[in-house]
């Protein structure tokens, strides 16, 4: 009796809350701010996590190199490898939350299953998923354009520079939010451009067999196919149509190609051929475009053995998304988390210095995405293994497509 | 003090204590191992008890967070009937696979619910109705049970995290399923359950029910799976079709064998076991050399939980509770010849058998 009793009074006065401290991940002593990123460096989308985070360190030592936030305040990234594995996202959450200012984190589910404490404990994170779901959230910071507008964007190209004018276009897409929102962007194209899409096949990201789903697109004799799916699942999708004797145009959304596949001897002739890719930003080396420019000179500085590859880029747009965000709420001289909250609101329009489309942030009812996309075609000559084709083209249709309130 | 009592003090003091005195990151750990651990305890009646292999108990863990999504977050029903709706659906859809159990055992039983959790990833990935289809369903289940909010827990002016209102919750929940399941095991269908496990032939010559007791072993352990998937979504507010997949199964079956299968203690040791030692190897990785072997910490983490599988199977098939009581007998009877205490005698008769290794 006198235990419990004990354990009453113990328990009623070290209740704490969900109050954080006033700015964690602020060190005022040591003028540093600490940012977290949750990410996948282990396991199979390995591939993606590890040059992001690359990529997203490399921006910050430039940053810091250059005077740091406000000229005053020095980055210091904390990474967790979440594995891409939700429970452990969500506990890695708990870790970092009360020893970073910021979050940034990699995956649909992920950012899905963490939102809700972000919403409780008030902190910004940047969803590492060009998912159009989160436009609309206070508590996320997205970049770069969404997965509807890369389609849009596409099918615009394909009919009025690729010959697509009265072909046959189809969709093939992987389960889940993802492949909803790359089935949006298409219809939304086809309402827009006047053409219909004769077949539409899914998939599952377990799925290891292509044969049945790409028979019959064949089948629905299909000259284009727009394809949203995964790096792993890009390849067998094309050889299987090339066993079937099926070779349309496939056009990718951005996370369906990664560099292996550029050093694939059986299939780079047949992508050189048949595959484009619709994803954000300039040629690897393109240093017309300012954020590229620095993105080589950082890494000739703080990473020189980094290869090309996309997802390095996509990290280092992150870390741009976070700075915007860093500036504005050292401008406004509050590092708190209502200030970070503050600091979106007043974000307004951030450029991403031609590495991705501009973005105007703010009250989420006011936020407009980027409208542009570059449309890739593999090429083993060029850094990266992609030639631009179309470099930031805005279609109509993209332009005025209207995001979910 | 008897020992029973000084240990359920210590564990008293424990579930007080720990919230006040562990972090966040701590409770979110121990709150998802008390999770694994309600579900634990159901696989092990069917597993350790009734002697019945099941490698589906991801399934019903899907069909309790499916059950919170639809009763708690989108009905706004409460937490009684959210948790018990998991129950009732995870019970009968136990037994209905329990029903298979009566003409199947070992492997082609192991298959069967293999494929359920199959056939449950088609339901959770293609019936948006229930699941929310791919995409997942998220939302907040009311967590209130009488004047307690679980979500935004307030007791005598005093706020606590959400996280320490969780592992409160969890535990307290652990603590009842492990008594219930202590109760079934002692009572009429327990014996039945044991009697089933020994030898089924036997067992139906002495006037046991056979089919009752695999049907009702297969019952309790989906309800208190399904119990364990509806906190799992009432803590993370968000669930999505890939999370039940038979790795999950797996990883129950891994608990019930690390922990020890049969024994009350065996599955939650195996869940706070399995559960934190993963992060435990991440804290202190950076004093292992570990880069130096070409590993990454997730690498090593999924090596070490292969290893503690294949090594409590060869050479410790009682797991963690069953040596903890091997240790204590031999405290107990000193340097007397131990094969001369009755209870290691007993504890010799409870040694699983070839068959029994061969089933799990």
């Amino acid at each position: 009796m006198a235990l419990t009793v004990a354990l009453a009074l113990l328990a009623s006065a070290c209740g704490r809350g969900d109050s954080a401290p006033d700015t964690p991940g602020f060190d005022k002593a040591s003028s540093t701010i600490r940012v977290g990123i949750l990410t996948p460096l282990s396991g199979p989308v390995q591939v993606i996590g590890e040059p992001l985070l690359n990529g997203f360190r490399t921006r910050f030592a430039g940053i810091n190199a250059r005077g740091g936030i406000g000229g005053k305040y020095q980055v210091e990234v904390v990474a967790e490898d979440n594995q891409y594995d939700v429970p452990t996202s969500v506990q890695l959450y708990q870790k970092v939350k009360e020893q970073v200012a910021v979050l940034a984190l990699v995956g649909t589910p992920h950012v899905n299953a963490i939102l809700p404490q972000l919403k409780t404990d008030g902190v910004v994170a940047l969803p590492g998923s060009l998912d159009a779901n989160w436009i609309r959230e206070i508590n996320l910071l997205p970049y770069g354009g969404p997965y509807q507008i890369q389609f849009l964007n596409g099918a615009n190209w394909y009919l009025n520079q690729g010959g697509g004018r009265g072909r046959r276009i189809c969709a093939m897409a992987i389960e889940g939010p993802y492949g909803d929102a790359g089935i949006a962007g298409l219809e939304a194209a086809a309402a827009a451009e006047g053409f219909t899409i004769e077949a539409t096949e899914r998939y599952r990201s377990t799925d290891t067999e292509f044969a049945p789903p790409v028979g019959r697109l064949a089948d629905a004799r299909c000259d284009a196919v727009f394809l949203t799916g995964l790096p792993a699942t890009t390849g067998p999708i094309v050889g299987a149509g090339v066993k079937l004797e099926f070779t349309p145009l496939w056009l990718g959304q951005s996370p369906t190609w990664s560099t292996a596949l550029s050093k694939s001897a059986e299939l780079l002739p047949v992508l050189e051929q048949h595959f484009l890719l619709l994803t954000d930003g300039p040629e690897w080396g393109d240093e017309t475009e300012p954020a590229m420019k620095q993105m080589i000179a950082d890494i000739g500085l703080y990473r020189p053995e980094q290869k090309p590859d996309i997802y390095f880029q996509g990290g280092y747009l992150e870390a741009m998304a976070m700075e915007a965000l860093l500036e504005k709420a050292a401008a406004l001289d509050d590092l708190s988390r209502a200030g970070f909250l503050e600091a979106q609101r007043q974000l307004g329009r951030v450029s991403f210095g031609g590495l991705a489309g501009d973005w105007t942030y703010g009250p989420p009812e006011q936020r407009d995405p980027s409208r542009v996309t570059t449309v890739f075609r593999p090429n083993p000559s060029k850094p990266g293994g992609l030639e631009a084709v179309a470099k930031n083209m805005s279609a109509p249709s993209a332009q005025a497509y209207r995001f979910k309130s | 003090m008897t020992r029973r009592r000084l240990v359920a003090a210590v564990l008293a003091v424990a579930f007080v204590v720990l919230p006040l005195a562990v972090g966040d990151f701590g409770l979110s750990v121990l709150t998802f191992a008390g999770i694994f651990a309600v579900g634990a305890i159901g696989l092990d009646l069917a597993v350790g008890h009734a002697g019945q292999i099941s490698l589906g108990h991801g399934f019903f863990m899907g069909v309790g967070a499916y059950a919170a999504v639809n009763l708690g977050a989108e009905a706004g029903l409460g937490l009684p009937v959210w948790l018990s709706g998991a129950a009732v659906a995870g019970g009968a859809l136990g037994a209905l696979v329990g029903l298979c159990a009566l003409r199947l055992r070992g492997a082609y039983l192991a298959i069967v619910t293999v494929g359920v959790v199959f056939v449950g990833l088609y339901v959770w990935n293609n019936v948006p109705a229930i699941s929310g289809g791919a995409a997942g369903a998220g939302g907040e289940a009311p967590a209130v049970l009488g004047p307690l909010d679980f979500n935004h827990l307030r007791v005598a002016g005093q706020s606590y995290a959400r996280e320490q209102a969780w592992f409160w919750l969890v535990w307290a929940l652990v603590a009842a399923a492990a008594w219930l399941a202590a109760n079934l095991v002692r009572s009429r269908t327990g014996r039945a359950w044991q009697a089933v496990h020994d030898n089924e032939l036997a067992a139906s010559a002495v006037g046991v029910d056979v089919g009752r007791a695999k049907v009702s072993a297969f019952a309790v352990a989906g309800a208190l799976g399904a119990v364990a998937g509806a906190l799992y979504f009432g803590y993370v507010q968000y669930v999505g079709p890939d999370e039940w997949s038979l790795f999950l199964s797996v990883q129950f079956l891994a608990i019930v064998i690390v922990g020890g299968s049969g024994r009350l203690a065996g599955p939650v040791v195996g869940a706070v076991v399995l559960g934190g030692a993963p992060r435990l190897v991440e804290e202190l990785s950076p004093h292992l050399p570990i880069g130096g072997l070409g590993l990454t910490v997730a690498n090593l983490n999924r090596l070490l939980f292969g290893l503690l599988v294949v090594c409590f199977v060869a050479y410790a098939p009682r797991g963690l509770a069953g040596g903890w009581d091997d240790l204590q007998r031999r405290r107990r009877w000193g340097r007397r010849p131990l094969a001369d205490a009755p209870m290691v005698r007993a504890a010799v008769a409870d040694e699983p058998t070839i068959d029994d290794k061969e089933q799990l």
